[in-house]
C-alpha cells in the first residue's frame, strides 16, 4: 500500500463534508466584527455568471435563420423558460422574463459546475439558495402590492370561506406563504448538498475498498458502478432541481399578477 | 379559433418536403422578436397593428403565431409524456419539502414568539399546530397542481389559467 493511497483513504474516511468548506482565495480586511474575503464561493459564482454571459452572447452572435448548434441550445433556453413563464402567469409575465431566466441559467449552471471534480458547488450553500429564494418572494411582495394594492391580501383569503373560518384560516395562509421562501431554498440546497455526500462517500468506499488487497480490489467495482450511476442521477437532479426553482418562481410571480384566483 | 388554424396551417407548413422540425426552428428564430414585441404590446394594453401599413404584415404574424402555437403545445405534448419518469421523482421532492417548510416555518415563528413575549412554551406549540396545518394545506396545494398541469397534457392542452 502506497503512500498516497493511505493519504487518499484517511481523507476519505475523515470528511465527506470536507468538500464543501469554505475558505479565503484573498481577504479583504475586518469591518468591525465582519470578516470579508474574496472565497471559493464567490469565485465559482463569478465563473458561473461568466460562463453564462459568454454563452449567451456566443449563442445569439450569428442570428442565423437556420441556427448552428450554440445558438439552437440558445433558442431552446429561451424557448423551454418564456414557455414555462406564459402557461404559468400569463403572457403579460412576460416582463419578469430576465429575471427567471436569469435565475434557472445561474442555478442550473452552479449545479452542473459543481458536478465536475474539484469544483465547488455553490447550491449547496443554503445561504445562496435562500438569497435567491427571498429575491423570488420579495418581487412577488413588492410587485404584488404595486400592481393591486391591499387587493393583493385577499392572497391570504381563499375565496370561499365563511367568515367565522377567517380567523383560523388566516394564520395558516399567511404561515403557507412564509414557508414558500424556506420550501424554495431548503430543496434546492438539499438536494445538491445530499447529492454530493452520497457521491463522495460511495467514491470513498471504492479508495478503501481498493487499499485492502486483491479481494478488495474486486470488490470495489460494485461501488464503483454505484458512483457511476449516482452522477447520473446527479446530473438529472442539477436539471431538475433548476427547472423546479424556475416553474415555482413561475407559479409565485402568478399570484403577484393574478392575487385571487 | 380552430376555424381560423384550419386556413392558417397551409401557408406555413405546407412548404414542400421539409419536415416540421426543420421548419419550425428557423421560423420561430425569425419572428421571435416580433412575436416578444407584440406580447408586450397587449401587456402594456396598447392597441396592437395600429399603424395600417404594417396591418397586412401584423395579421400574417398573428396567424404564424397561431400556427406556431399549435406546433409548440404538440411538442409540449410529447415532452412531457416523455418525461414522466423525472417529473414524479421532482414531484415527491416538491411534496416532502412544502411539508416540510410549513412546519419549520410554524417552528420558528413560535421560537420567536415566546422569546418576544416570553409565554414559554405556548408559543412553539400553537405555532407548530399551525405550522403543520399549512404544511398539510401547501402538501395538498401543490399536489392539486401537479394532477391538474398532467391532466392538462393528456386532455386537449389548451386553457390557460387566467
Amino acid at each position: 500500500m502506497d503512500e498516497a493511497v493511505a493519504q487518499a483513504v484517511e481523507s476519505n474516511k475523515v470528511d465527506p463534508v470536507h468538500q464543501f468548506g469554505i475558505h479565503d482565495i484573498f481577504g479583504l480586511g475586518n469591518f468591525g466584527r465582519i470578516h470579508l474575503g474574496f472565497t471559493n464561493s464567490g469565485l465559482f459564482m463569478v465563473v458561473v455568471v461568466l460562463l453564462v454571459i459568454a454563452f449567451m452572447l456566443l449563442a445569439s452572435s450569428r442570428r442565423a435563420v437556420i441556427p448552428g448548434r450554440l445558438q439552437s441550445l440558445g433558442e431552446i433556453a429561451y424557448e423551454f423558460i418564456a414557455n414555462m413563464l406564459r402557461e404559468a402567469a400569463g403572457p403579460e409575465a412576460m416582463k419578469f422574463f430576465p429575471f427567471v431566466f436569469s435565475l434557472f441559467m445561474f442555478v442550473l449552471v452552479g449545479n452542473l459546475l459543481g458536478l465536475i471534480p474539484y469544483f465547488y458547488t455553490i447550491t449547496s450553500q443554503i445561504i445562496v439558495t435562500f438569497g435567491l429564494a427571498l429575491s423570488v418572494i420579495l418581487t412577488v411582495i413588492i410587485y404584488g402590492f404595486y400592481k393591486n394594492g391591499a387587493k393583493f391580501l385577499g392572497l391570504f383569503v381563499p375565496a370561499g370561506v365563511p367568515g367565522y373560518l377567517i380567523p383560523i384560516v388566516l394564520p395558516i395562509e399567511v404561515i403557507s406563504f412564509l414557508s414558500r421562501p424556506v420550501s424554495l431554498s431548503v430543496r434546492l440546497f438539499a438536494n445538491m448538498l445530499a447529492g454530493h455526500i452520497t457521491l463522495k462517500v460511495f467514491a470513498g468506499f471504492v479508495v478503501t475498498l481498493s487499499a485492502a488487497g486483491a479481494l478488495g480490489t474486486a470488490g470495489a467495482v460494485l461501488p464503483f458502478l454505484m458512483t457511476v450511476a449516482l452522477t447520473a442521477l446527479e446530473v438529472l437532479v442539477a436539471f431538475l432541481q433548476a427547472y423546479v426553482f424556475a416553474i415555482l418562481t413561475c407559479m409565485y410571480l402568478n399570484d403577484a399578477l393574478h392575487p385571487s384566483h | 379559433m380552430t376555424a381560423v388554424l384550419g386556413e392558417t396551417m397551409v401557408p406555413a407548413v405546407s412548404e414542400g418536403s421539409l419536415s416540421r422540425d426543420a421548419l419550425a426552428a428557423p421560423v420561430s428564430g425569425l419572428f421571435r422578436d416580433a412575436r416578444m414585441n407584440r406580447e408586450q404590446g397587449q401587456a402594456d394594453g396598447a392597441g396592437e397593428g395600429a399603424r395600417s401599413s404594417d396591418a397586412d404584415l401584423a395579421r400574417r404574424l398573428e396567424r404564424l403565431s397561431q400556427t406556431l402555437d399549435v406546433e409548440r403545445r404538440e411538442h409540449a405534448e410529447v415532452a412531457r409524456s416523455r418525461e414522466t419518469g423525472s417529473a414524479s421523482y421532482g414531484a415527491a421532492y416538491r411534496l416532502a419539502s412544502e411539508f416540510v417548510a410549513g412546519v419549520l416555518v410554524g417552528a420558528g415563528l413560535g421560537w420567536g414568539v415566546d422569546r418576544l413575549a416570553g409565554t414559554a412554551p405556548w408559543g412553539l406549540v400553537i405555532f407548530l399546530l399551525l405550522g403543520f396545518a399549512a404544511g398539510v394545506v401547501n402538501a395538498i396545494r401543490s399536489a392539486s397542481n401537479l394532477t391538474q398541469s398532467s391532466a392538462d397534457a393528456d386532455g386537449h392542452g389548451g386553457g390557460k389559467p387566467h
